[in-house]
């Protein structure tokens, strides 16, 4: 109860502040979204706190976001294969989209914990999180068409570099905030975000089908699946 | 700060990173930076913050000269690239910036060490507490999975030259990575269940305690943010650079803001002023007691 309700202040603060600083000023753009997406993200994690997630969920959301971290050690011998993206993906579309959000973002906090903490370390949570959710939402069409989530793999590689790419733009460094500056952004990065979207592609096409088969075993056996969050175990 | 309470640190922290973002003068901006460098060379050391800071000024001299390459507002011309005009207003806008990229960037030692996961765990155990148990398990998880990702590696190693085969064997290691640890993790949640988990209210150890000292500092602290915003309202720290760059006379606000600023960004060098100034006191005072 003290946890919901100190988060949803924290987050219903960030967000009441953030339209505030955009009318203050009209080159607060960034800083208000910024905090709007600290915002959000407390939202989330207060209703995470409030869903009172069994003791399985818990320990499969840590072990996902950890091999999310450890794989990169498997595939560290090929440059820009980064297989974190891959299993939130597929944590979304099997545990739900409350597991794959929060997989995505304690992915990119636990990393981070290891690797640095930085300026990065929300929009990276932000974005994988944002990955993570979708991806359950919209589990019933992506898992039924191979093809579909290839696609939508593919798509997220980008995504994921475009919401990246808006803490280079709150730096300034392409000039004040404009959607010309975004652009820029988004062309400088182009070759990141593509060799990630073609490494998730490749992902999803040689390994999903196998995947998923091992991961729906394990949300059978242990009631994992989607809309069972609060049945007893 | 070390010694204090972690909520003076994120106190401070979350002081630092308003404070960047509020004032987009230079000498402010300047002021920050030399404080967060001191810092992160007193706390991180010396060599890995000079490592940092080669790594920023390479990227941040390249956006710098970027920035007036594709920024082109301004009315002062220096001189003109091909083309292009490169003006006065923009330079100075890209070296503001690179200011701010590089004080961002040295905020992070300082806080990796002030604000170290046991510390940040033990501030957020207490508002999110499943959160701050999922990240500690998944903390805890990597090293251990590393180890393993590591062996099967060794185990199955495989001389295999084209990039698509590659991908696929080491898919292959991380679905046997998933199996292994999965099914394991999952017996260890039974575990956590048997030991109380969602029970109902528990007590816990606290490694940190709130004391007189740590709430004089968080208030002290709290006033300086308070008075920097306040400044900032009043007009101090903000320079106008487009459409032509507009430096507001140096009157009381801006020197008071300035002055401020310098003696929120040294509160950690000040507090541990005050703790030795404070010890070597007591050891004077015990000095003579024993005399």
């Amino acid at each position: 109860m003290r946890a919901r309700c100190i988060g949803l202040a924290l987050g219903g603060i960030c967000l009441a502040v953030a339209p505030l600083l955009l009318l203050l000023e009209q080159g607060n753009f960034l800083p208000a979204l910024l905090l709007a997406v600290c915002g959000m993200l407390l939202l989330f994690l207060a209703h995470f706190e409030r869903s009172r997630a069994s003791a399985q969920r818990v320990v499969l959301i840590a072990l996902m976001a950890a091999i999310a971290c450890a794989g990169r050690a498997l595939f560290a011998g090929i440059p820009s294969v980064q297989p974190a993206s891959f299993l939130i993906i597929l944590t979304g579309l099997v545990f739900g989209p409350q597991a794959g959000c929060m997989t995505g973002a304690m992915t990119a906090l636990a990393s981070n914990m290891l690797l640095g903490q930085g300026p990065w370390t929300v929009w990276q949570m932000a974005a994988w999180g944002l990955m993570g959710l979708l991806s359950g939402l919209l589990r019933r069409g992506l898992k039924k068409h191979l093809l579909l989530l290839s696609a939508y793999g593919f798509l997220w590689g980008f995504l994921f570099g475009w919401l990246m790419n808006f803490w280079t733009v709150s730096g300034g460094f392409f000039g004040a905030f404009s959607l010309r500056a975004v652009a820029a952004a988004c062309a400088a990065s182009f070759l990141f975000d593509l060799a990630h979207a073609v490494c998730n592609l490749l992902l999803i096409v040689l390994l999903a089908k196998p995947f998923l088969r091992k991961l729906e075993r394990v949300a059978v056996k242990y009631g994992l699946q989607p809309g069972r969050e609060n049945r007893p175990q | 700060m070390q010694a204090m309470h972690p909520l003076v640190a994120l106190a401070y922290y979350i002081g630092v990173f308003a404070t960047l973002f509020c004032f987009d003068s230079i000498t402010y901006t300047a002021a920050l930076f030399g404080w967060m460098l001191l810092l992160a060379c007193r706390t991180a050391g010396g060599r890995k913050t000079l490592r940092l800071l080669m790594g920023a000024a390479l990227f941040g001299a390249l956006l710098m000269m970027l920035n007036p390459l594709i920024n082109g507002e301004g009315i002062h011309i220096l001189f003109y690239l091909g083309e292009r005009p490169v003006t006065l207003e923009s330079l100075l806008y890209g070296a503001q910036r690179l200011l701010l990229f590089a004080a961002l960037l040295l905020v992070f030692p300082s806080f990796n060490v002030l604000l170290d996961s046991e510390r940040i765990l033990y501030l957020f155990s207490h508002a999110l507490r499943t959160s701050a148990l999922i990240l500690m398990m998944a903390m805890r998880f990597v090293p251990l999975l590393a180890r393993r990702a590591e062996e099967l590696r060794l185990l199955y190693r495989q001389a295999e030259p084209r990039r698509l085969a590659r991908i696929r064997h080491a898919g292959r290691l991380l679905g046997a990575l998933l199996d292994w640890t999965v099914e394991e993790g999952l017996q260890s949640a039974r575990v956590l269940r048997a030991r109380g988990y969602r029970g109902g209210k528990r007590t816990f150890y606290a490694a940190f305690r709130f004391t007189l000292r740590d709430a004089a500092a968080l208030a002290v602290l709290a006033a300086a943010i308070v008075a920097l915003v306040a400044c900032r309202f009043c007009g101090a720290g903000k320079w106008l650079y487009f459409p032509a760059v507009a430096l507001p006379a140096f009157d009381g606000v801006q020197a008071a803001g300035l002055v401020l600023l310098c003696l929120f960004g040294g509160y950690p060098f000040l507090l541990e002023a005050g703790s030795r100034l404070l010890c070597s006191l007591e050891n004077r005072k015990r000095g003579e007691l024993l005399v």
